[in-house]
């Protein structure tokens, strides 16, 4: 298979490059060598290549311009029947052919001899790496030819390292005489596990012992336990027998005592307990009732002493109310002085008061007090004087100031006649109307305006003569001028200008044409020259040849012409052949001839246009010259352009119109000036009218003045007139406000006397308001002062009747008590009195209190009288009952019944205690059997009883734990899975033994297959493999080893090299750059024996020359360069040298640039 | 009123689980013991459903035992039936007459162990039923004992429990042969067999179940494991129920890669297939084998990377699901494309050509990998010999398949060792 065209088309960062390698030349070293710097794509280049032949991997790296949907290979390869397109993208059906129809991977497979991706990198690529670890390995194989010549076919570099881990990997588990593996330390766990089940576990037999021995235990302690028990009863039983022989004694003692109390009576249960009770009940009854009558005797006693005087005592109520009266007296007796002076300030001050409103000695000065009516009236009146008086006086003023201005407005008007005004007025108003249409007149403005506009029209209008130069003159020659009119110029524009694009496209055409003709000639001449195209002539020639050769061999029919006509026959087959193979020469060199034709009958033509279109443009020109000279001769001599007339043109149209303006504002001044006259005239007219003196030759400006103050003096006039009118009548109006006020002045005095008359204001004559307003102050003050004075006089009075009042009550009552008048002061009397009758008052209470006391404890005293008869009826049913005198007799004889119920009692129980000792029915069979009984005999056996039971409980005691122990180990084996875990653990662990012996049996069979099976594999290919690698290794050594050859080591074959000086050398004992060396020539070797057997694969090699010297490429190249010769080696490389060097070694090599667009050979 | 019974057999008390995936000592906590967990659930299966009793038709012990811890055991759970008034009918298989500690049990009161004498016990509650039984004392039984059990009892329901190989199964002795039509002439209702550790049920008038074990103990005993739970009406129809009672249950699960297209593919792949068998199976725990096949390009990859597969299969795996071990038998795609042999143009190709033609046949390579075999047998446990063959033939026949195997793998690695890189 070959590589012809490789098209990245989407790949990595290449978009539509393509890389033709041509098709194979018989005979020509099929070495290209790719040149690019560092990043220009080389390793995507090669990855590209593996991908269209493999397809591109699921995770391709290249995908970051072009998405994976766009990704896109496509080559033309070199099968066994021929080339073919393929394309290959990224999806399911990923290659396809020339027509984009899927395909399948068979053909492509089929050409590769079933080789995956990763084999090709590794048997046809070489890289400085895998350089370096073919050298290693050499190393690593011991020289040991199988390995080496494998490694080579295969590109394998690490063959002897792989073996070896493998083999490693397996020996983990075991090894030979090896001592820490997996196998030893599982057997450790087994025997591990084998002693951890030993000593947990219970076997069967040890088992059944174990319960053997408890149940032997358990019999022996149950017997042992019955004998103590019956020891144990027998011992009971003499112990309550020793115990009855005392309670006997004791019970005989008992019967003997009972029979002295059998005399006394039974009294009821009941009384045993009532007799306390009622002997302390008959104790207190007696004290109680000694107690009460001595209490009886005392409060007679004391009600007789108290006695209480009746007249006295009916007296409280006066006490009571002296009590009342005491104290009215006590403050009366303070205030009263007080009282007394407050009465005489109250006279003082109405004194005062008389004074000053002139009445003193007035007998009653009540009868000064006025009534509300009056003074109310007073009050009003005097309230409304001030404002009647400040009207009239204001009314005065006013009147006044208005007299005083209507005298100076008449001075102002002087003497002027008012008729003579009336009439002026007409005249000033038509005046008026001439100056207001006047004053806005704009004659003289406009003067100016236009003056200004034709100064500088003028100036304009100089320059754009001058800017016509060459031409100069006047406007009016401009004027009457007569030039070519606008559409003549576009339409000479528009002729020009195509007749000169025309020509420019006749000019490149001829060009275009001339660069054909030549590239047809060299197209020709390349068919024509190319090697092995044979022309319809040469191939008629030799099948004359053939042709006459066959005659003469039919002729003569004999070996010599048969070897001719051989001859001749295959010369015709080789020119036959060769011309099937170059039909598309053939057919290419036909077509370019043709093109060369065409293309120079073209030329030819695009000559004749080139120069019909100068003439055509050069007679437009012509034709503008003309109508210049004919505007003006010194027009022509400046040899003006037609876009230069056009400027030309255009500036006299300019000027012309300057002009026009400059005549324009001329007239506007002439019109401007008429205006300014008439309106003089009219205003001089309408003065005179109004009879104002002026001159009309002061102009129009002075004459507007005049008339204008005229017309000001005449407003002013009017003003002051419409003022004396107005204030004429204002004093009209003050004169009426100052009579009113005057008549309401007259109104008030008299309704003031009115009222003054009717009190005793006026008995000294009509008072002033003054007076009026002090003395209504004054009265008001009396009436006052008056008040407080009649309470005063009426607080006194009482007073002094309360004294009066205590005075007489207390003595009324101090004759009642008895109490002497002498008997200190009045208050004292008074205090006496009252202590006497509190006094009386006690007494009665005492005596009150002494006689409910005597009810009470006559009451309790019959209470008393009746609990002391119940009291009796007990007693004496006790007395009588027991046939005694006294309750202490009945307590003696209490007690003795009590003692006998005792005795009994203790009887029974002793009784029952000696029936329960000797378990028997009842005392008498006690009684006889205790009779029989040895006391000492018993007593003997107890003590040896004791000693036997002793021992019995020992016994017990140690059967019952031996039981204990016996059970507990039979527990302790318990139920749980330990044993079980244990089983299952010894169980995986031979599980892993197995498996670990079939993985390594497994192993190590497949690693001594393959080391036999490398020792065939040598057998096979040592031969045409040596010879080539020898040679190889000369040429790469440059002659310093003269080759290769393999010597047998025990049971090996080991390769040496031979040094040019002679001996042989192991490949351990190689330089390192020497063993490089040797594994490229022993790539070589395996690319040629490859090649040997089947259709070869493109090699692609990676500047694997980086550490080479210059020398040692040259040989590198010529090693490939000899590969190229059986397949195509495709170098890549960014050392420029090397393209060199490989031009140099091998001139026919094909150089690729990868950076310029379009890679083709350089 | 019914009667129900559970019936079991095979239990195989505390024999060990046998799988790789024991190494793992997380899952040895969680699926050892396993024979025990799932006799307690047979055991709490009986309480919950308030059954009458509980049928063990042999095998309860697993031949040569020897600890006591066993039987001690067995008797708690005996204690649990009786106190919740189950009744146990037990005959003896060839298993438990291997052992030793068979004697030593001393059954509950309610527990009844049939001995070499037939015998039928009647029970007469609404439903009257016969239960017969036979054990035999040796672990060999060459002959029926169809023939020695009592004749039906007219009237009852029939109940007969019998250890027996039937006409023979695959990997189990001939034990106490008979045929279904043999059993279906006894008249008897039901056979509650043991012997065979796969499930098998015939309903009809005589319904003859093998319960199969509750619990598989390897790959070889994979599938669902379960106890059979029989309610006999009183018109004496009955109503046979499967009950699961394994802890783990092993399973293969085997995948064909031949479409894979890269490794994470075979992963996702494989993955997918043992999360399917995840969620089909409702014991707690899934121990699978996977077994990879096909032409693949990358079979020596997956030759290579075996433990690096099993690991990430365990990674993706569900909870509860354990990978035991992978085997492989897929071959590299080249060589199916490529027709002869002896065309290969990769020399790695040519190489196994070498090895499969010119070497593994070859006398020297026989007698250097017998060597290496012998010494290593020399070395392992007696219990693992026979792995490696049990006589001159089986060992020279296994050999062969671990040099092909081998071979492929050694390959393999000097292959993706170098050309994946």
């Amino acid at each position: 298979m070959r590589l012809n065209r490789l098209d990245l088309t989407r790949y990595g960062k290449f978009t539509g490059k393509s890389i033709s390698f041509g098709e194979k030349v018989a005979g020509k070293t099929d070495l290209h060598l790719i040149y690019g710097l560092n990043e220009a794509g080389k390793s995507t280049l090669f990855s590209a290549y593996l991908d269209l032949l493999f397809g591109i991997g699921p995770q391709s790296p290249y995908n970051f311009i072009h998405s994976y949907a766009a990704m896109r290979i496509g080559a033309q390869l070199e099968f066994a029947d021929g080339p073919r397109d393929l394309v290959r993208v990224k999806r399911k059906e990923s290659l396809l052919d020339a027509q984009e129809r899927p395909i399948s991977d068979a053909a492509l497979n089929q050409e590769l001899g079933g080789i995956e991706r990763e084999a090709y990198c590794m048997m046809f690529s070489l890289d400085d790496k895998s350089l370096e670890r073919g050298g290693q390995s050499i190393l690593a194989s011991q020289g040991e030819l199988g390995r080496l010549l494998f490694s080579a076919s295969a590109g394998l570099s690490d063959l002897s390292h792989a073996l070896q881990s493998i083999r490693e990997r397996s020996e983990a588990f075991y090894k030979p005489r090896g001592r820490t593996h997996q196998l030893s330390e599982l057997k450790n766990k087994l025997a591990d596990l084998k002693n951890e089940r030993e000593r947990l576990d219970m076997v069967v037999s040890e088992y059944r012992t174990l319960v053997e021995e408890r149940d032997r235990f358990q019999q022996q302690y149950n017997s042992a336990q019955k004998e103590r028990a019956a020891k144990v009863a027998r011992r009971d039983e003499i112990q309550r027998q020793l115990t009855a022989f005392p309670k006997l004694g004791v019970l005989r003692e008992t019967r003997h005592r009972l029979e002295a109390l059998s005399g006394i009576p039974e009294p009821p249960a009941a009384w045993a307990e009532e007799f306390d009770a009622l002997l302390k009940q008959d104790i207190q009854a007696q004290v109680k009732e000694e107690a009460n009558s001595n209490e009886i005797d005392r409060l007679n006693i004391v009600i007789g002493g108290l006695v209480i005087d009746a007249r006295s005592e009916s007296m409280a109520a006066e006490v009571e109310r002296l009590k009342d009266l005491r104290a009215r007296y006590m403050s009366a007796e303070k205030d009263l002085p007080g009282r007394k002076m407050s009465l005489r300030e109250a006279d003082a001050k109405i004194d005062s008061i008389m004074m000053r409103i002139e009445r003193e000695g007035e007998k009653n000065p009540a009868r000064l007090i006025l009534g509300a009516s009056v003074t109310g009236s007073l009050q009003r009146l005097m309230e409304q004087w001030s404002g009647i008086d400040q009207a009239f006086q204001l009314a005065e003023a006013e009147l006044c100031t208005a007299r005083t201005s209507l005298e100076t407005e008449l001075s102002k008007l002087g003497e002027q006649d008012s008729d003579r005004i009336e009439e002026n007025d007409l005249q000033m108003s038509k005046l008026e109307i001439v100056v207001e249409s006047l004053r806005s007149s704009d004659h003289s403005v406009r003067e100016r305006t236009a003056r200004r506009a034709s100064e500088t029209a003028k100036v304009r209008l100089e320059s754009r003569l001058k800017a016509l130069l060459p031409w100069s003159g006047q406007v009016e020659a401009l004027e009457t001028m007569v030039g070519p009119d606008r559409g003549k110029i576009a339409r000479w524009k528009t002729a020009l200008n195509k007749a000169e694009l025309d020509l420019a496209g006749y000019i490149r055409d001829v060009e275009e044409y001339s660069r054909e003709v030549e590239r047809s000639k060299a197209k020709v001449n390349a068919i024509s020259g190319a090697t092995g195209v044979v022309s319809d002539k040469e191939a008629a020639t030799v099948r004359g040849k053939r042709e006459r050769a066959w005659a003469q061999h039919r002729n003569e029919l004999d070996t010599a012409s048969a070897d001719l006509f051989e001859e001749v026959l295959r010369q015709d087959d080789i020119v036959t052949a060769a011309r099937i193979s170059h039909v598309s020469e053939l057919a290419k060199l036909h077509q370019a001839q043709q093109s060369l034709a065409e293309a120079q009958a073209a030329l030819k033509r695009a000559n004749v246009f080139k120069i019909e279109g100068g003439e055509a443009r050069d007679s437009i020109l012509k034709e503008i010259a003309v109508a210049i000279s004919r505007m003006n001769p010194s027009l022509a001599k400046s040899s003006m352009t037609l876009s230069g007339l056009e400027e030309w043109l255009a500036k006299r149209e300019k000027a012309i119109e300057t002009q026009q303006e400059v005549e324009a504002s001329e007239q506007d001044v002439r019109a401007a000036v008429e205006d300014g006259k008439e309106a003089a005239l009219r205003l001089s007219k309408a003065l005179k009218g109004s009879g104002v003196q002026h001159d009309l030759k002061e102009g129009f400006d002075a004459l507007l003045a005049i008339g204008r103050e005229t017309l000001d003096q005449h407003a002013k006039r009017g003003v002051i007139r419409n003022s004396i009118e107005e204030l004429r009548n204002q004093v009209a109006n003050r004169s009426r406000m100052v009579q009113d006020a005057e008549t309401r002045q007259k109104g008030w005095h008299s309704s003031w006397s009115k009222h003054c008359s009717q009190t005793w204001l006026s008995e000294k004559g009509v008072p002033t308001i003054e007076t009026v307003r002090e003395i209504l102050t004054s009265i008001s003050e009396l009436s006052t002062v008056l008040q407080t004075k009649s309470g005063l006089e009426d607080r006194i009075a009482k007073m002094e009747k309360d004294q009066t009042d205590f005075q007489e009550h207390s003595e009324m009552l101090a004759q009642v008590f008895y109490i002497a008048a002498e008997t200190g002061s009045i208050l004292e009397r008074a205090e006496l009195i009252s202590t006497r009758m509190k006094g009386i008052e006690n007494n009665r209470q005492r005596k009150t209190q002494a006689q409910k006391d005597l009810e009470d404890k006559e009451t309790e005293k019959r209470a008393a009288a009746e609990v002391r008869s119940l009291i009796d009826q007990s007693k004496n049913a006790m007395l009588e009952f027991f046939g005694v005198h006294s309750l202490d007799d009945v307590a003696v004889k209490l007690a003795d019944v009590k003692a006998r119920k005792d005795l009994n009692q203790r009887n029974d129980q002793i009784e029952s205690e000696v029936v329960e000792a000797l378990r028997v029915e009842d005392l008498a069979i006690a009684e006889s059997i205790l009779e029989r009984m040895d006391r000492s005999t018993l007593e003997l056996e107890l003590a040896e009883l004791d000693a036997k039971i002793e021992d019995q409980v020992l016994l017990c005691q140690q059967l019952f734990s031996s039981t204990k122990e016996a059970g507990a180990k039979l527990d302790a084996v318990g139920g749980d899975s330990k044993i079980a875990d244990l089983e299952e653990q010894r169980q995986t662990a031979l599980l892993e033994i197995s498996e670990g012996s079939i993985g390594y049996l497994r192993v190590s069979a497949g690693v001594l297959a393959s080391e036999q099976a490398l020792q065939i594999y040598r057998d096979k290919h040592r031969s045409s493999m040596m010879e080539r690698a020898s040679a190889a290794f000369r040429t790469i050594s440059r002659g310093e080893y003269s080759g290769l050859t393999s010597q047998p080591d025990r049971d090996r074959e080991i390769l040496m090299a031979l040094p040019a000086a002679g001996g042989s050398k192991g490949t351990d004992e190689l330089s390192r750059g020497t063993r490089y060396q040797l594994y490229l020539a022993l790539r070589v070797a395996g690319y040629h024996e490859f090649a040997r057997s089947r259709s070869s694969l493109p090699f692609i090699a990676d500047d694997i020359m980086e550490s080479f010297d210059n020398f040692r490429a040259e040989e590198a190249f010529r090693l490939l360069a000899e590969m190229g010769e059986v397949g195509q080696v495709i170098y890549l490389t960014h050392h420029q040298h090397l393209c060199e060097i490989a031009e140099r070694v091998c001139p026919s090599v094909q150089i690729y640039d990868l950076e310029p667009a379009g890679s083709k050979p350089r | 009123m019914s009667y129900r019974f559970v019936h079991t057999a095979d239990i195989h008390l505390d024999s060990p689980l046998k799988s790789l995936a024991l190494r793992n000592p997380d899952l040895a906590e969680l699926i050892g013991n396993a024979t025990r967990r799932a006799f307690v659930r047979t055991v709490e299966l009986c309480l919950e459903e308030r059954v009458q009793a509980l049928l063990i038709a042999g095998d309860l012990y697993d031949g040569d035992q020897t600890s006591m811890k066993t039987a001690r055991f067995l008797s708690d759970q005996m204690h649990r039936l009786c106190e919740a008034g189950v009744s146990v009918y037990i005959v003896r298989g060839n298993h438990d007459a291997l052992s030793k500690i068979t004697k030593e049990l001393i059954p509950a009161e309610s527990v009844k162990v049939f001995d070499g004498r037939a015998e039928c016990i009647e029970l007469y509650g609404k439903v009257p039923i016969a239960i017969h039984g036979l054990s035999f004392a040796k672990p060999q039984a060459p002959e029926s004992l169809l023939g020695k059990y009592k004749p039906a009892v007219q009237g009852a329901y029939n109940i007969g429990i019998m250890h027996t190989s039937l006409y023979g199964a695959i990997g189990h002795d001939l034990y106490a042969p008979c045929s279904v039509p043999e059993l279906q002439s006894t008249g008897f209702d039901y056979w509650a067999l043991g012997h065979i550790h796969k499930r098998s049920v015939i309903e009809g008038k005589t319904s003859i179940v093998m319960p199969g074990n509750p619990q598989g103990r390897d790959i070889n005993e994979d599938g669902l494991k379960s106890v059979t739970l029989v309610t006999v009406r009183e018109d004496r129809s009955a109503t046979i129920e499967e009950r699961p009672t394994a802890i783990a249950q092993f399973e293969r699960i085997e995948f064909d890669a031949s479409s894979v297209e890269s490794w994470t593919h075979l992963i996702d792949e494989t993955s997918s297939l043992v999360e399917n068998k995840r969620r089909q199976i409702s014991a707690e725990h899934l121990v699978a084998r996977v077994s990879i096949t096909g032409s693949t390009p990358l079979a020596w990859r997956i030759w290579r990377d075996l433990d690096l597969l099993k690991t990430e299969l365990e990674t993706n795996s569900p909870d509860r699901c354990w990978i035991e071990k992978i085997e492989v038998s897929c071959s590299p795609r080249s060589i199916q494309i490529v027709g002869a042999p002896a065309d290969h143009a990769d020399p790695l190709m040519e190489l196994r050509d070498l090895i499969q033609n010119d070497v593994l046949n070859s006398d020297a390579f026989i007698t250097k990998l017998t060597v290496i075999a012998d010494e290593l047998k020399g070395h392992l446990p007696h219990e693992c010999r026979d792995s490696l063959g049990t006589d001159e033939t089986s060992a020279q026949s296994i050999l062969s398949q671990f040099a092909r195997d081998g071979a492929e793998e050694v390959l393999a690695r000097l292959q993706v060792s170098e050309r994946s890189e």
